[in-house]
């Protein structure tokens, strides 16, 4: 059973491929990482019961075509329905929440992290409000992320009404910085206007 | 004989993607000496990021490891392991490398 359901507002992190759970220490997209508790301070629906979400995190299409499934059936058993959501997504996590709107989940607001930008996991925009695409230009974990499905040049979406791409200030900014606060808070980035 | 030295974690990450790519491409044109050599280079580069302990150049790994041969993939893998038998977080690293780029991306 849900920790929790019927929510009128939900939050939630989506971590990538090399996100592991540790014995030893509290990741950024568990509901008590400082990225998490930051994130939500500002929009205060953050889903923090222990059921969070979590996927395998495998490099394959068949594992993040799963994950994709088990999200939409995980969101659908916790939001009312009518309810908001909102999917912050780092990496390959990106992918999973793109083919989940494809599976049918509708997701209010979806924010990308470096996310390899592939031919199989194009926006489906009928069944996403909005999607806000955060990158550094020189993020090499997310172009490998898309060998031999790379769309364009593996970091941005078209900008549309629906679609805004944001390139990190610093250019050297490392794929793992994309889940850090002081990152988002960057003068020239404030990401954290953007949730 | 002198030890080659572990370049940062910017310019490592910059040269095994560049070596994916290269990897890549030579296969995708067919071109089996390119593609050889290519994997033959990446070995060390990649040994390094297997047992350098951070996230970044472990996520790249996982995506090299799925693209590289097998022969050659076990090899790095072999290597880092036997890099690594003295330092459990890193041995675990490895064999979690390995664990999540045992499919093929596609």
């Amino acid at each position: 059973m849900p920790h929790a359901t019927n929510l009128l507002s939900i939050t939630t992190l989506l971590h990538g491929t090399w996100a592991r759970r540790s014995t030893s220490q509290t990741e950024w997209w568990e509901p008590q990482g400082q990225f998490a508790q930051a994130i939500n301070g500002r929009v205060g629906d953050l889903y923090t019961h222990s059921d969070y979400f979590f996927w395998s995190g495998s490099n394959s299409d068949s594992a993040r075509r799963q994950a994709a499934q088990d999200f939409v059936d995980w969101v659908n058993q916790r939001r009312a329905s009518q309810g908001y959501l909102r999917v912050i997504c780092h990496s390959h996590g990106g992918n999973v929440a793109l083919l989940s709107a494809n599976a049918g989940l509708s997701i209010n607001k979806l924010i990308l992290l470096g996310t390899p930008i592939r031919t199989d996991y194009i926006p489906r925009m009928n069944r996403i409000g909005y999607i806000v695409n955060i990158f550094s230009p020189t993020d090499h974990i997310q172009t490998a992320g898309s060998v031999g499905r790379r769309r364009g040049e593996g970091r941005s979406l078209a900008d549309t009404n629906q679609i805004a791409n944001h390139c990190t200030i610093d250019p050297n900014t490392r794929h793992s910085d994309l889940h850090d606060w002081s990152v988002w808070q960057q003068q020239g980035n404030n990401f954290d206007a953007l949730l | 004989m002198a030890m080659a030295q572990v370049p940062p974690s910017r310019v490592l990450s910059a040269q095994i993607a560049n070596m994916l790519e290269g990897i890549y491409e030579a296969r995708e044109l067919g071109d089996v000496d390119r593609e050889q050599r290519l994997q033959d280079q990446i070995i060390q580069p990649l040994v390094w990021a297997l047992t350098s302990g951070d996230d970044d150049l472990l996520e790249l790994s996982v995506y090299c490891i799925s693209l590289l041969d097998k022969a050659v993939s076990t090899r790095a893998l072999s290597q880092a392991h036997s890099a690594s038998s003295r330092d459990l977080q890193i041995s675990e690293s490895v064999e979690r490398v390995a664990r999540l780029s045992e499919q093929r991306p596609y």
